[in-house]
């Protein structure tokens, strides 16, 4: 269940000139840089995007896509300690691999 | 800073770190099916296509693949949800559970190894029929990890 942002009229503008990646919400995907910045929102259901029309988008989309990201923003604080830990595992998973890689060796 | 600009400024950062460990998966996939075969996993090595999370269940879900927008070509698209919202998000069963090892990894540890028991579903197109291996995803997240940070992990996860 989808909880009400603590802002419901915060106002969403794009401010970044290229997208690195998109992040799924539930009703959106939100184009952003690797450090945050925004490029973007599409809604998944049809053609509509943030950049087309700022101000429309904002009336019709603004509060539910801040809703669907605070509850993204909860769910990430409450995994954040395991999303570091997965991060330890997969970097020790590339360097095995390079190991591999340069020696055809697996380490134990 | 508006709300929502600090809310991705925080997440951001730590998805496209993930974000590269799937692009590295994804560009090594022979390699680490050698690695495989090498380290005693030929069953996993073996199956053709092989949907490596299908044969689990778990609450929260990591999902990674490629997205295309007509505007700006492919981008990686990221999501991190929890079972009970996931239609919501219009995964399919086939979407969620097709999984590669990078995330079958963050899925493991993100859901502390709840599953890590379960045999490994594979699917082998020469008998078009899943089949059970003898591996676990523990065995998997060991052979790709390392028995040393498996404990550390298992240890320290909160």
């Amino acid at each position: 269940m989808l909880v009400g942002s603590s802002i419901p009229n915060e106002k969403i503008i794009p401010v970044a000139d290229v997208a690195d990646f998109a992040i799924e919400l539930p009703s959106f995907y939100v184009l952003v840089t690797a450090h945050g910045s925004l490029y973007d929102i599409y809604n998944k259901n049809g053609t509509e995007h943030l950049r087309e029309n700022v101000e429309e988008w904002n009336r019709k989309y603004g509060a539910q896509f801040l809703r669907e990201l605070d509850e993204l923003d909860k769910l990430f604080d409450k995994l954040y300690h395991r999303l570091t830990l997965a991060q330890l595992a997969l970097e020790q998973f590339k360097d095995r691999l390079e190991y591999f890689k340069e020696t055809g060796k697996v380490l134990p | 800073m508006n709300k929502y600009e600090q809310t991705l400024n925080k997440i951001a950062p730590l998805f496209h770190k993930l974000i590269q460990y799937f692009d590295f998966a994804f560009n090594n996939s022979q390699v680490i099916n050698r690695y495989l075969i090498k380290a005693g996993l030929t069953e996993i090595a073996q199956v053709n296509t092989l949907e490596l999370l299908k044969n689990c269940s778990y609450n929260y879900h990591y999902y990674i693949y490629f997205y295309e927008l007509t505007k700006h070509g492919y981008l990686i698209k990221i999501a991190l949800t929890t079972e009970n919202i996931r239609e919501i998000y219009g995964f399919s069963s086939y979407s969620v559970y097709s999984a590669t090892f990078d995330e079958v990894i963050v899925n493991m540890v993100i859901n502390k190894f709840s599953f890590e028991n379960t045999h490994i579903m594979g699917y082998e197109f020469g008998i078009q029929k899943n089949f059970i291996l003898n591996n676990t995803y523990k065995d998997l997240f060991i052979t790709l990890v390392g028995k040393e940070l498996y404990d550390a992990i298992r240890t320290s996860i909160k």
